[in-house]
């Protein structure tokens, strides 16, 4: 899976390039221009649209369907989508439609707060890596090395297995073993950023450490961790769905969740009773192109 | 009318049990199907009860001509037997289910049906299939009776018939070798036969001792209780058949991957039972039900040794596919632990009967099974069996009763624990079901899906304190700390010996409910030791008022086992336990 | 040269040995007692006992990891437990192993030459409407999981269209033609999820190769497009391309497990999955080992291909992997 390598940082030159100008007063003025491109660039409105859709179904589901998440459709088992159902009915008699708003819920909890972890944890090991450089550096790059050097998947399932598949575990799993990735990357903006004039001038005033890695550098950087969140956040959907259709959650599996609904309904393709998994598929389908439209967006406009 | 000589002369030919049974069938207390299921476990031959039902007249309320089963549609020998000429060679490949590697092809120790399949093919019971898709003497035994109390069972064994892998002809010695191995790791005989039970007479006549009178001990060494394969003597527990070919079979294995979970079967050229049409026999393990069904669908195997509604129901329709439903008791039991944790909801009976008005059994049937099943009454019984007792009222869906006893036992307010199931099959869509269906009366559970590795090991049976408790003399706790709710599988089984005794007698090891009922094991007791019909019937009824009463489990529902196979393919025997007979078919 | 390629070696080692820590770790650090989620709940202590040892675990840690690194060398995991017991753990790595690879093997040969295709077509057609669609609907479909783009294609294609079949595996004994044929919708599922990613990056390094001065000195003297390709763009652009290769090599061998559930295909993925889902110890750290050092051997592959290509790479790669 082309977890690891994603198609923004692909575009071989790292992200810092822009607004790595140190100039204060200017910094202000590329960040508003690039705010300006960024809210006009198609691909951001529609990601919006698209995740902010989610978002709407998975905080107030009650807005989008009148049944329940576990209630049974008075349609029947196993109903086509039609006029009573139009997403059709599960093998139990649930009414899809209603499974797909809901099982915006776990993905849109599980997702963004494994992210933000591995968010903080990546970019402060990183920038710390990247400033004193040095043998733990040595040590954790190769750390990181192996790391990524399984699937991210391979490495969920052998965490998983080991811990348990409860929510929390899950949520550790995902931000540990994203946070080498994003180590990977702020380490090396951080090294570009400790090389120039700014930083060595802010040591010869005798500022401390920790003073300008937070200060100086973080605020040089915020650009590409945010690039380095969305992209992320991608990928942590990707990776929960994954986690989910290989039956590696826990937790109360008739709650709705559309990598469990994938799952078990999927065997029903070949008897064409196709809708209790393709709908929630076409919900994670949408939803990661959704996160990845509006990441390829902020990235292209901290170009600009 | 009756023929009052023919009858006498038959009742003098045999013992007391024989007569009990001949007198109940005369005296219209069972039906004339019911006698032939008894009959044949007694060891009645069929020539035998057909001169007692001539003797007795047509006056029995089902009684059509003399041949009688065929009638329940299933379990028959699947096809119409050998006046077509059977085109002779051929390969079929039948799909059945990947056999569990932890026992391996270990004909005591095997647990799942895949292997069934595949170690029944050179292996062979003392009892075998009948026409009727009961028992009957087409296995390694031709004969078998009981003595005057049934504490004592003699089978004359099949003469001329022979080891394939050299160890000479087969004896009395190795069946009785078999029966100490069964007894040894518990397969089904623990409590009925102890160490040494079993003794060989002479080369060809075993007999065998029990702890306590058993009117169904056939049934325990019949294809019925999978893990009575006959083995050589010295064929220890954990020899594996792929290590060690060998067998009286009409198959012998030729090639087995492990791994594929495949298994390749040439004909033995001495089997006893004649020659056969097939050139060979291909019994590849599927690892998902759904995939077994689209190879059937697609062609690629010829038989499916099972396949549930949901994945096959296109199966039904395919005019390339005959369905077979050999009769069976299969369900999936939904457990209460009725003593841990101590003072919890489900140790209250009053609680755990609320749960079975709750549950919507009918929408089970229909949703789930669609349609492929029948609606059960709280006991594994089934009622085709010739003692059960079809006065017991059914349990209806009651959502108010099951309000107002939960509001008897203090629980207005509600309860909420965690279903615990498997990930077997259609088992976690019964439990959701089964949620919504308890939601609705204020149980509030949350279905917890766990990989059967986990799943048996963690929450069915686990194996903590396992068996009765001999220091504190209390009730046993045969499964430990089990989940307070949760469904497992169990298939299908002639007799309900096995679900009695390992699911609900004190002892058994898979009382997932640990249900330890002095009533219920005495009655238990009673059932096993009745070898007459009536005997069995007094027990029964009472085991299912009391099962009713205190709802160890809630049996909400029998299921139909589905095998199909190609149209081209006739004369294959199946039962509910997986097993497929390919001695007398053949493939066009 | 060889300077390098040792670094690099040592670099692989070192990776080896942290991964294998990880994996030693994983019984020992595991809640709950592995040798009864092997056995079963109804096993008896003497089983539990015997499961124990054959698992090492009575070990210190560090012999536990001498021993499995010793495995690694040797080849030799013991036997399976429970997903073919008592078949040597290797031999069902190598089955798994090699439908992994007739599965990477046909995929590649499917999606290197689109892709390419793909992102070469993109690059010269820069800000056109055919790059936007390629590089968009490439973006598109490789951000959607592996087992969703199985799962449609079961629904669109399998279940329509008789020719596509619903098993990646082929009935035993079946011509290489009926395999392909099973394996084609695995593959189109594999060429969907890389075919933006591997586009992207080709075009990416394409475009820069295009706008560097030698190219533009070509174009002046006045060379065909062609000629300008073959001579100094191709081995300039397809660097990156190869070096993604690579690392996703390592992926397809073991990142596959969705999707290899979905086509019920028994590639290493699908072992690892068995192996997890029977608590198969042996199995389940032989399989992750197994797409570990194939990862790395395909990295390092990778590396020494592109600094063969490119000597300038060679340092670059030395100093910060």
């Amino acid at each position: 899976m082309s977890v690891e390598q994603d198609p923004v940082d692909a575009s071989t030159t790292p992200a810092v390039a822009a607004p790595s100008e140190p100039q204060a007063a200017t910094r202000k003025q590329v960040r508003k221009e690039q705010r300006r491109v960024l809210f006009r660039s198609p691909g951001f409105i529609v990601g919006c649209i698209i995740v902010g859709f989610w978002v709407l179904a998975a905080l107030l589901p009650e807005l989008l369907t009148t049944i329940g998440e576990k209630e049974f459709s008075d349609a029947g088992p196993r109903v086509s989508p039609t006029g009573d159902a139009w997403f059709g009915t599960d093998s139990v008699g649930r009414d899809v439609y209603t499974r797909v708003i809901y099982g915006a819920r776990p993905i849109l909890t599980i997702a963004p707060v494994a992210t933000a972890l591995a968010i903080v944890v990546g970019t402060m090991l990183g920038l710390l890596m990247g400033y004193y450089r040095g043998w733990v550096d040595e040590i954790f790059s190769r750390i990181i090395e192996a790391i990524l050097s399984i699937p991210v998947i391979l490495m969920a399932i052998l965490v998983v297995f080991t811990f348990g598949s409860s929510r929390v575990v899950i949520i550790g799993t995902i931000a540990v073993l994203f946070v080498p990735a994003i180590t990977r990357t702020i380490r090396s903006a951080a090294i570009t950023e400790s090389e120039l004039d700014y930083v060595t001038s802010a040591k010869m005033r005798g500022e401390s450490g920790f003073f300008i890695v937070s200060r100086e550098i973080l605020p040089n950087v915020t650009g590409l961790v945010v690039v380095e969140a969305t992209v992320r956040l991608g990928y942590a959907i990707f990776t929960y769905t994954t986690l989910a259709f290989l039956g590696f959650v826990s937790g109360d599996l008739t709650d709705a969740d559309w990598g469990l609904d994938v799952r078990g309904n999927f065997e029903q393709i070949v008897r064409d009773i196709w809708w209790p998994s393709i709908f929630p598929a076409l919900a994670i389908a949408s939803l990661v192109i959704g996160a990845n439209l509006i990441a390829d967006s902020i990235d292209k406009a901290l170009k600009s | 009318m009756v023929n009052w000589k023919r009858l006498d002369r038959a009742r003098r030919q045999v013992g007391p049990i024989e007569v009990d049974l001949i007198e109940a069938y005369k005296s219209g207390k069972i039906s004339r199907r019911s006698f032939v299921r008894r009959g044949t476990i007694v060891g009645l031959s069929m020539p035998f009860m057909g001169a007692v039902i001539a003797a007795c007249g047509s006056d029995d309320d089902e009684s059509e001509p003399a041949d009688e089963p065929a009638d329940d549609g299933a379990g028959e020998p699947a096809d119409e037997p050998a006046d077509e000429p059977a085109a002779a060679g051929g390969t079929i490949t039948a799909g059945i289910q990947q056999g569990d590697a932890n026992s391996g092809l270990d004909p005591v120790n095997m647990l799942d049906l895949g292997t069934y399949a595949v170690l029944s093919q050179s292996f062979e019971y003392l009892v075998g299939l009948g026409d009727d898709g009961n028992i009957g003497a087409t296995g390694l035994a031709s004969e078998w009776s009981p003595n005057e109390d049934g504490s004592q069972w003699t089978f004359t064994l099949r003469e001329g018939v022979e080891w394939m892998g050299g160890e000479g002809m087969l004896t009395a010695a190795d069946a009785a070798a078999t029966i100490e191995r069964m007894v040894e790791v518990g397969a089904g005989l623990a409590g009925v036969v102890e160490a040494g039970g079993a003794v060989a007479v002479d080369d060809l006549t075993l007999q065998v001792n029990l702890a306590s009178p058993n009117g169904n001990l056939p049934v325990l060494l019949s294809l019925f209780n999978p893990q009575s394969l006959i083995t050589p003597a010295d064929y220890s527990s954990g020899t594996v058949l792929n290590e060690r070919a060998t067998g009286t079979g009409a198959w012998m294995l030729d090639d087995f991957d492990p791994s594929a979970f495949r298994a390749t079967f040439v004909p033995n050229p001495n089997w006893w039972g004649g020659s056969v049409n097939l050139d060979s026999v291909v019994l590849q393990g599927f690892e998902s039900g759904g995939t077994k069904v689209a190879a059937i669908a697609a062609g690629e195997i010829d038989v499916i040794q099972d396949f549930s509604v949901n994945d096959g129901a296109n199966l039904l329709d395919d005019p390339n596919v005959s369905v077979i439903r050999p009769p069976s008791s299969n369900h999936r039991q939904l457990w209460f632990n009725t003593q841990l944790p101590e003072g919890g909801p489900f140790t209250d009976p009053r609680v755990r009967q609320a749960v079975c008005y709750a549950i919507n059994r009918q929408q089970i049937v229909d949703t789930i099974y669609e349609g492929e099943a029948v609606v059960a009454n709280d006991h594994p019984v089934y009622e085709t069996l010739p003692f059960f007792d079809e006065t017991q009222e059914q349990r209806p869906y009651d959502v108010e009763m099951a309000r107002q006893l939960l509001s008897d036992a203090g629980f207005e307010g509600g309860i909420s624990d965690t279903l615990q199931v498997g990930d077997i099959g259609e088992v976690p869509q019964i439990a959701a079901i089964v949620q919504a269906n308890l939601a609705e009366v204020g149980i509030n559970v949350e279905v917890s899906v766990t990989p059967n590795s986990d799943f048996y090991g963690e929450y069915w049976c686990t194996g903590a304190s396992y068996g009765t408790q001999p220091e504190t003399s209390g009730p046993g706790r045969p499964c430990g700390a089990s989940a307070s709710i949760g469904i497992v599988d169990y298939g299908h089984r002639p007799t309900p010996d096995i679900f009695f005794g390992r699911a609900l007698a004190t002892d058994g090891d898979w009382n997932s409910s640990n249900y330890a009922s002095a009533d219920f094991d005495r009655l238990f007791g009673e059932y096993q030791a009745a070898v007459d019909v009536d005997g069995q019937k007094a027990a029964v009824s009472q085991i299912q008022a009391l099962l009713h009463e205190e709802a160890p489990a809630c049996y909400h529902s029998f299921f139909n086992y589905l095998v199909g196979h190609s149209t081209a393919v006739s004369g294959l025997q199946t039962t509910a336990l997986g097993h497929l007979q390919f001695q007398g078919a053949s493939i066009s | 040269m060889a300077k390098f390629i040792i670094r690099r070696l040592l670099l692989a080692l070192i990776t080896l040995a942290i991964i294998l820590v990880i994996v030693t770790l994983v019984p020992n650090i595991a809640p709950g007692d592995p040798a009864r989620k092997i056995a079963g709940g109804t096993a008896s202590p003497e089983r539990l006992i015997a499961v124990t040892e054959s698992l090492g675990l009575r070990d210190s840690v560090p012999t536990q990891l001498a021993d499995l690194a010793r495995s690694v060398f040797t080849l030799d995991f013991g036997e399976s437990f429970s997903v073919a017991a008592g078949e040597p753990v290797m031999s069902l790595v190598w089955t798994a192993l090699w439908n992994s690879f007739k599965l990477v093997l046909f995929s590649l040969i499917v999606m290197v030459p689109l892709s390419v295709l793909g992102g070469l077509v993109a690059a010269y057609k820069k800000d056109t409407w055919i790059d936007r669609t390629i590089v968009n609907t490439g973006l598109a479909f490789s951000a959607i999981p592996d087992f969703v783009a199985g799962v449609f294609l079961l629904a669109f294609l399998a279940i329509p269209v008789e020719f596509f079949k619903v098993q990646g595996t082929a009935p035993p004994g079946s011509s290489l033609l009926t395999q392909a044929q099973h394996l084609l919708l695995p593959v189109i599922a594999v060429l969907m999820v890389y075919f933006g990613y591997i586009a992207r990056v080709t075009r990416a390094g394409t475009i820069q190769a295009l706008d560097s001065d030698y190219a533009r000195t070509a174009f002046m003297r006045g060379l065909s497009t062609r000629d300008v390709f073959r001579k100094h763009i191709a081995r300039n652009a397809l660097q990156p391309t190869v070096a993604v290769l690579g690392t996703q090599l390592g992926y397809l061998f073991g990142g596959m497990v969705a999707l290899e559930v979905v086509f019920g295909y028994q590639g290493v993925g699908n072992l690892i999955i068995r192996a997890v889902d029977r608590a198969d110890y042996p199995v389940l750290r032989a399989g992750v080992l197994t797409v570990a050092i194939i990862y790395m051997l395909a990295t390092l592959t990778a590396d020494l291909v592109v600094a063969w290509m490119n000597p300038r790479a060679r340092v670059a790669i030395g100093e910060d992997a």
